[in-house]
């Protein structure tokens, strides 16, 4: 099963470490890199009829539309092709029990993201299916 | 002989304390004294009969010497009963007293007069009010002190009471006389007065107590908040008047709102510290351990230090704005002193 793996970030610098992280873990060799939410909807919304699956690594607090603002549009829609990582420096936990009420996220984690965290993620119940 | 022994009897068992003077070309002698005007004196009979009322209490500390000596003007100039209103006066009431015990009386002169419509005899009554007076004092005080008051409207006859304690609060003097009419400058706006009209419409349609907030602008040109409970009132089942209480709520709004304000900081350096400063933060301890890996490794990318320079310049920034915004220029959290 292939699982198309996209970073919702306006931080290039995390694209960057983010993208080498996920090489090495073995989850994407190329993510898409997306700045704030619109873009990413956009982006999904070409993904979505397709029989393929994404798996998002999704930040808060974003410029123009940010995370909760993609989580709840997720959430309209009824996406179910989707798993969602939500990717932040926010230590708040109103924000954790927040996006665990959002029922495509699988995970919450704090940057900075470690290999540890991916590979974490990765043997996930959620993904394992998808790196057999 | 028998009717004036009644009188006399009469005269001295009355509680009210009273004096008879005899109103001669030198002054006021006192004729007759009962016993209650005995025990305000803490004098006898015999020591103030036929003596001059002025050289028996030359002064009142608590009215002028004025006042006090042209005490009997009007009742000789209107020849009818007079009401001298309430006056402060000492226990015991002589030249000997210690000024500490301090009493109101509620004074009424009553003329007597001959044939030809003269004034022969002045009866003097004191009506120990001061029971009275002092809680009405105590509660002017209450009102001043926390400032609230009383209102009420006469639906019947149009017209409008207030206590003094809204009338601190409006800033007007006590002798201040309010109508509906007048009572309208002290609202900021034709709305405000619609606004309070409807709230008290509803509450007589409805027979239920009401709640309003009001801006109002005083006599003097300060701006208030009142809030104001008020309730119909009715007469068989006839609503004759709405009354109720007035508080002036201004500190309390100001004092919300500087705690809404302080809340609203903190707020924001919550979220700044857990979006705003974490972002560089966690981007730097990423990079520091991403760079480890290539030293290692010995392959470091050169800009990776351009990003690490870069982050670590970011976070200075947002500790700059962070300070500036709660304590600097902008000032979101205001110390109490100020």
């Amino acid at each position: 099963m292939k699982l198309n793996t996209a970073i919702v970030d306006d931080d290039k610098i995390f694209h960057f470490l983010m993208a080498i992280m996920l090489k090495e873990a073995q989850i994407s060799s190329k993510p898409v890199c997306l700045q704030e939410g619109g873009q990413f909807l956009q982006w999904w919304r070409t993904q979505k009829n397709t029989s393929e699956n994404s798996l998002l690594f999704l930040d808060l607090n974003m410029p123009f539309v940010d995370g909760w603002q993609v989580l709840d549009e997720l959430k309209n829609e009824n996406a179910k092709n989707i798993f969602v990582v939500i990717i932040t420096s926010s230590i708040d936990p109103k924000d954790r029990k927040r996006a665990e009420s959002y029922p495509m996220v699988i995970d919450f984690m704090v940057k900075p993201i470690h290999l540890p965290d991916l590979l974490k993620i990765k043997h996930s119940t959620s993904l394992t299916p998808y790196f057999l | 002989m028998e009717r004036a022994f009644e009188y006399s009897q009469f005269f001295k068992s009355m509680r009210c304390p009273s004096v008879i003077l005899k109103v001669t070309e030198h002054g006021f002698d006192v004729v007759n004294a009962n016993d209650g005007y005995l025990a305000l004196c803490a004098l006898s009979l015999n020591d103030i009969k036929g003596k001059n009322f002025f050289s028996l209490f030359p002064i009142n500390p608590y009215i002028s010497e004025d006042d006090w000596l042209n005490s009997f003007d009007s009742v000789l100039d209107q020849k009818t009963e007079v009401n001298l209103g309430v006056r402060k006066l000492v226990y015991p009431l002589n030249k000997d007293t210690t000024f500490l015990d301090v009493r109101y009386y509620e004074i009424h002169h009553t003329p007597i007069l001959d044939d030809q419509g003269e004034i022969i005899y002045i009866i003097r009554n004191l009506t120990n009010v001061t029971q009275r007076v002092i809680l009405e004092e105590l509660y002017t005080d209450s009102q001043k002190s926390v400032q609230y008051g009383n209102w009420w409207i006469n639906t019947q006859h149009q017209t409008i009471e207030l206590s003094s304690g809204v009338k601190d609060i409006l800033e007007v003097p006590d002798s201040f006389k309010p109508d509906l009419q007048s009572t309208k400058r002290f609202y900021c706006s034709e709305e405000e007065v619609r606004s309070f009209y409807d709230a008290v419409n509803r509450a007589v349609i409805d027979k239920k107590m009401f709640k309003k907030l009001l801006r109002i602008v005083t006599a003097k040109g300060n701006k208030r908040w009142l809030l104001l409970i008020g309730q119909p009132d009715f007469v068989e089942g006839i609503c004759i008047g709405v009354r109720g209480v007035a508080k002036d709520v201004s500190e309390k709004l100001a004092y919300m709102d500087k705690v809404e304000n302080q809340h609203n900081s903190l707020k924001y350096i919550a979220f700044a510290q857990s979006h705003l400063v974490r972002a560089p933060l966690a981007r730097i301890l990423a990079l520091v351990v991403h760079l480890k890996q290539r030293f290692n490794e010995g392959s470091i990318e050169p800009q990776l230090f351009d990003a690490l320079n870069h982050s670590a310049q970011e976070l200075d920034a947002v500790i700059h704005e962070i300070i500036n915004k709660t304590v600097g220029e902008k000032r979101l959290i205001v110390d109490d002193k100020d």
